[in-house]
């Protein structure tokens, strides 16, 4: 299974996660089988607009089927839910401990957007 | 003659001298095109007579002839567009309208529909000053198009003023862009002449002949701005003093004309001299 992780920089496993998935700088994106990991840049993250829909549209790309973030806005989870892709809540702490705390089932599911978009 | 009222920083006073400068004058028509928050209203007390939905095209996608191609998707550079799992979906909000997903269709499979992006209101009021706004639906992010429509409602035989949204962005120019005059209004302090510089540099930009009002002015402050129009040669063409009095009737809606016979020779006297400077204007093209 691919699982997103909305991250702060670009260190691998040890990078520092990121709370806003549509602007965040970077995605890590893990594959569970494999434990290998790549770190996306997210071109959009400046975007005027649709920055959100945007970074759905990449994680979807990469047949991402968990999304770990801090917030996501309500036309980006509308994208992420179509896309069949579930989410799950983290604030702090690095992708290795978001992955390890999602796969010990330690976060909780994300049913609602809980995120603004920025103007 | 078309005055706009306009500034770069937001709470100068924009509103406060066209409703002022409106209820000066005769024959005048006041269009208040700040369409994310129009607030003459609050001035003029007014009774709204009519009011006209102003739309805008999105696309609708026929899921039918959709092959999945993705060209829509790719398109779209304002990310309105997504295709997940074979299915593309739209994202109204952040459509700009362009039809240009329409145009690149390979299947034909899209269509337009109608989107309510804001509306008109015209009023009627107690001070005889023909009045229309526009206001954006919450969540609509383009105000351009209901300013637009909002200007189509200028009455040729009548004096009219534009009450502007503040900034320097495309909604300030498009309140802007084809008026005689542009008055620019600014408070004395570093906030409200950093912002000022750039208003001066559009209306530089769009080459059309503009003057300043220095809203809450103070004998000890004025210096801020008085220095940047003497350097520039700029009209600094009136200054509403900072008193008790216009801050009390301010927050009661009353416009300060109504009790002050002072300040409407004054704003008379600005109309007069932008006329002479718009007719000079007119001359020398």
């Amino acid at each position: 299974m691919k699982i997103a992780v909305t991250a702060e920089n670009n260190n691998g496993y040890e990078s520092e996660v990121n709370t806003h998935f549509g602007r965040a700088p970077y995605f890590a994106i893990v594959d569970t089988k494999t434990d290998k990991i790549d770190l996306i840049k997210n071109e959009a993250a400046n975007a005027s607009g649709g920055a959100g829909v945007s970074a759905a549209q990449l994680i979807a790309d990469r047949g991402v089927e968990v999304l770990i973030s801090g917030s996501v806005g309500p036309k980006a989870y509308k994208a992420l839910t179509s896309g069949n892709i579930e989410m799950y809540i983290i604030n702090h702490g690095t992708v290795r401990e978001a992955v390890e705390n999602f796969q010990k089932g330690n976060l909780s599911q994300l049913t609602s957007p809980n995120g603004t978009p920025r103007k | 003659m078309k005055i706009t009222v306009l500034s770069g920083k937001g709470g100068t006073g924009k509103t406060t001298v066209s409703v002022n400068l409106a209820l000066s004058l005769d024959n005048v028509q006041l269009l208040d095109a700040d369409v994310e928050e129009p607030n003459s209203q609050y001035f003029l007390h007014p009774n709204f007579d009519k009011e006209e939905s102003i739309y805008r095209k999105i696309p609708k996608i026929d899921q039918e002839k959709c092959t999945s191609c993705r060209k829509c998707v790719d398109f779209c550079e304002y990310n309105a567009l997504a295709m997940m799992i074979d299915e593309v979906l739209v994202f109204p909000e952040i459509c700009h309208s362009c039809g240009g997903c329409k145009l690149i269709c390979p299947e034909n499979a899209i269509t337009e529909t109608d989107r309510e992006l804001g509306v008109l209101k015209h009023a009627t009021n107690k001070y005889n000053v023909d009045f229309w706004q526009g206001e954006l639906n919450i969540g609509e992010e383009s105000s351009v198009p209901v300013i637009e429509a909002l200007k189509k409602k200028a009455d040729p035989n009548k004096d009219i003023i534009i009450d502007a949204q503040p900034g320097t962005t495309c909604p300030t120019i498009e309140a802007v862009v084809d008026s005689d005059y542009g008055i620019l209004v600014t408070e004395p302090t570093p906030f409200g002449l950093s912002d000022l510089k750039l208003a001066a540099e559009l209306m530089d930009e769009l080459k059309i002949p503009y003057g300043v009002i220095i809203n809450r002015a103070e004998e000890d402050s004025n210096y801020i701005i008085e220095e940047f129009c003497n350097e520039n040669d700029i009209d600094i063409l009136l200054k509403i003093p900072f008193k008790r009095k216009y801050a009390k009737l301010y927050s009661e809606g009353i416009p300060f004309v109504l009790k002050e016979k002072e300040l409407k020779n004054d704003l008379q006297k600005v109309f007069r001299q932008i006329g002479s400077v718009v007719n000079e204007e007119n001359h020398s093209n």
